[in-house]
């Protein structure tokens, strides 16, 4: 046997690097997949995780070559289905009508990611830096719309409104670049 | 504003509600309606929803590889031997991918070390197999060795005696030469004498074909081509081998532990201390390892080797130093070389040839007279058959009699567990009935009740009752019969044993035969018929007396190929109460095939010359 044979109970080994390779290409993708079923912030991370451990222990099932999005995306689907399961009478959720169509339309989407996060660079250059500021406090590593209140003195109500105020503004911004890229 | 503005800040509201974790249940349901209600409200949610998670990411930046820890209930099916161990130490997707090509190469070469093992194993018992083929291929060559150095020390015998005789009659030439006055004579050539190799223990009713030899117990045999035409003849070998010689057998006594069988069938029996008797044949060689074993030669040519105790090997061709093809045999296992030289398994039937002299002379006389009731039980017609032993007409099993009324069909059955019987039946005389494997009918056949009451059985002891014919009780070894009440059928393949009597013909069947007088007063009435390749050759019907003898006497030809005994019910129709067949205890008194000597059969002269 080589050493790069499957070994029964664990994955090939040999494409560990194949695998992390794909992930990170897809990564984003998948979690806004995730997120878009699963509204929640850290629901939809550990939700991720899980898809990234089944994806793991199941890649040499996958085709090399294939869409690995796609066979990602299907992976996610079945926790999510596992996750409302689970959650049904914890929270409201999605009715299922709803959560078919979102999936539906996430998987048709066309937006380019790459282009996606190049527009939302170039509006967040933008906005005043007051707005800038305020987003790039709140988006910051276990910040919440209280903590980043409390260190800039406002409140809370304040807070959300602005916050608001500026995805409003970021999310047409991002649509206006990237229909003009598409008709340049 | 606009009612549509309203409605598209309202669901931005919403959204933003819906990022921050503020949204109540209510407010979620107002979204859920909306986005169910709106394609392009839906298309607006994806990309708001990605526009959070970009910001996160554009604003957290994590390593996927380091930075995301990994959920324990994923791990389970991934690592399950790990999952304890991480639930109290999260690890990152890159450690859980380190960790696998950990373990991974831990259990490669785990497995690497095990199938080095193996291979191992597999080596050393390689060794110890190639050990022990050493060693028998050693004892062998040893043997062989003793064997060559004994035929040499012969030869060097030979020739010292030769050279003192040649000195005597030189010495005796030169003093009668010079003594004028006596009357000369020519000399006498001196002939070379063979050295003795075997003696005689007992014998029974044992001739050879020379009368000048003596079968008597302690005579003295010397190496020389012998041919024993009848009996048995019990000799033990220089080498200390007992072999016991069954009729008709064609042998030649080649030395104290060797000897060659041209055809016929030999016992030998050896202690374990002088191991390394050999016995050869015009195909085959037995070598004897400290055992108890027999040796067929057939007409055909082929040599059977039945190892009743120990071990023997058979090797095809007649050189017992030069190997050919071979086998070895152990305890209760029987081998066969063909014409062909193809050494074969064959069944262990110890009873085709007599191990041991009889200590009273069986009715069967080898080389002369063939017991057909022991043939019934088994045996080879010279006393190593069962007694009360019989074969069931409707399947041709080996049975214990059983007397009660059964109806069988006229089907042939075929024997095959015992070579001289070729098949069975139960003749009712309505269809045609097969009487041989060849398709021979027996188109004589009366109309029977097709009703038999008892397996066709060699009689010899009291299960059954002795059968009383003539005054005289018989159903013993010294006076055998068959028992075959009405309506029984037998064939024996007379070209199979006349294959086993190489040298002999099958010159007649004889046999008493008569209905039973100790069966019961009521009267009976029955046929007998004797067949050869469905001929008739013989016939006796309505027999209604008792033990009243008849004789049968046919002559056969050596073209002759089967011998088939019916008996029938004389045609009696069942009545209440009564079948047809009662009291019909018909029996076959001392059945017999004559043999002797064939008019091609092998001579002393001819394998005078056999190598």
């Amino acid at each position: 046997m080589s050493e790069h044979q499957p070994i029964d109970g664990l994955p090939d080994m040999s494409r560990a690097g194949e695998f992390l390779r794909l992930y990170q290409a897809n990564e984003r993708r998948i979690f806004g997949f995730i997120l878009a079923l699963v509204p929640h912030w850290s629901e939809a991370e550990d939700l991720l995780q899980e898809t990234t451990m089944t994806m793991w222990s199941k890649f040499e099932t996958f085709e090399s070559g294939t869409d690995f999005a796609a066979w990602a995306m299907c992976i996610a689907r079945y926790r999510v289905m596992n996750h409302r399961r689970k959650k049904r009478h914890q929270r409201v959720q999605f009715s299922d009508e709803v959560l078919e169509a979102i999936d539906e339309r996430v998987r048709s989407t066309t937006v380019e990611l790459d282009a996606f996060r190049d527009a939302l660079g170039s509006c967040l250059r933008k906005l005043p830096d007051r707005d800038r500021e305020l987003i790039g406090l709140r988006y910051e590593c276990d910040a919440t719309p209280k903590s980043v209140a409390q260190r800039l003195g406002r409140s809370v109500d304040a807070v959300y409104k602005a916050l608001n105020r500026i995805h409003v503004q970021l999310f047409y911004c991002i649509r206006r670049t990237l229909a003009m890229e598409g008709s340049a | 504003m606009t009612d549509e503005m309203a409605e598209r800040s309202e669901f931005f509201e919403l959204l933003g509600g819906l990022c921050e974790g503020t949204l109540t249940d209510e407010r979620f349901a107002e979204l859920d309606r909306m986005l169910a209600a709106d394609p392009a409200a839906r298309q607006s949610y994806v990309e708001y929803m990605l526009l959070c998670a970009e910001l996160r990411r554009y604003h957290g930046m994590r390593d996927v590889s380091k930075g995301a820890p990994v959920a324990i209930e994923g791990m389970a099916e991934l690592l399950p031997s790990v999952v304890d161990e991480m639930q109290d130490n999260p690890m990152s997707l890159g450690d859980v991918v380190e960790r696998d090509r950990a373990m991974a190469e831990m259990r490669a070469a785990e497995e690497a070390r095990q199938r080095a093992e193996a291979h191992r194993e597999a080596i050393r018992r390689a060794a110890d197999d190639a050990l022990e083929r050493f060693k028998e291929q050693e004892r062998l060559r040893r043997e062989e060795l003793a064997y060559r150095e004994y035929l040499a020390r012969r030869r060097q015998l030979a020739l010292s005696v030769f050279a003192v005789v040649v000195l005597l009659v030189s010495a005796a030439l030169v003093w009668v030469s010079r003594w004028p006055d006596r009357t000369t004579s020519s000399p006498a050539s001196m002939p070379a004498v063979p050295p003795v190799v075997a003696t005689i223990v007992r014998s029974s009713n044992a001739r050879w074909d020379l009368a000048s030899v003596s079968t008597a117990g302690g005579t003295v045999l010397r190496a020389s081509s012998m041919f024993l035409m009848q009996g048995l003849v019990e000799m033990v070998f220089e080498g200390g081998a007992e072999v016991l010689v069954q009729a008709p057998a064609v042998l030649r006594l080649e030395s104290g532990d060797q000897m060659f069988l041209h055809s016929g069938a030999v016992s030998v029996a050896i202690d374990e201390d002088s191991t390394g008797f050999i016995v050869r044949t015009p195909t085959g060689t037995v070598v004897d390892y400290g055992t108890e074993f027999g040796v067929i030669v057939s007409r055909s040519g082929e040599t059977e080797a039945i190892v009743h105790k120990g071990k023997v090997g058979i090797r095809s061709g007649s050189d017992p130093v030069r190997s050919g093809t071979s086998t070895i045999l152990n305890t209760g296992q029987a081998g066969a070389v063909d014409g062909t030289g193809n050494v074969l398994p064959r069944a262990y039937v110890p009873s085709q040839i007599v191990r041991e002299m009889p200590v009273h002379p069986s009715f069967g006389i080898p080389g002369r007279r063939l017991d057909l009731a022991d043939v019934i039980g088994g045996g080879n017609g010279f006393g190593t058959g069962q007694a009360t032993s019989a074969i069931c007409p409707a399947t041709g099993g080996h049975v214990r009699p059983v007397e009660t009324d059964r109806h069988g069909t006229h089907q042939y059955a075929s024997v095959h567990w015992n070579r001289y019987v070729d098949g069975v039946f139960v003749p009712n005389g309505i269809e045609p009935q097969i009487v041989s494997s060849a398709g021979h009918t027996f188109d004589e056949c009366p109309a029977t009740n097709g009703v038999y009451y008892l397996e066709i059985t060699n009689i010899g002891d009291a299960d059954c009752g002795r059968q009383v014919l003539g005054g005289q009780v018989h159903g013993s070894p010294e006076q055998p019969c068959i028992l075959m009440h009405a309506n029984l059928g037998i064939t024996f393949d007379l070209a199979e044993i006349a294959s086993r009597n190489a040298g002999l013909r099958i010159e007649r069947f004889r046999s008493a035969y008569g209905v039973s007088e100790s069966a019961t007063s009521r009267r009976c009435n029955a046929d007998f018929w004797v067949l050869v390749d469905g001929r008739v050759r013989f016939a006796q019907t309505g027999v209604k007396v008792k033990g009243i003898a008849g004789q049968i006497d046919v002559p056969l030809k050596e073209t002759d190929r089967f011998l088939t005994l019916v008996t029938t019910d004389g045609g009696d129709a069942d009545i209440v109460g009564l079948r047809g067949t009662d009291s019909d205890w018909c029996v076959f008194v001392e059945p017999n095939l004559e043999l002797a000597p064939s008019a091609d059969g092998v001579s002393t002269q001819e394998i005078g010359v056999l190598k």
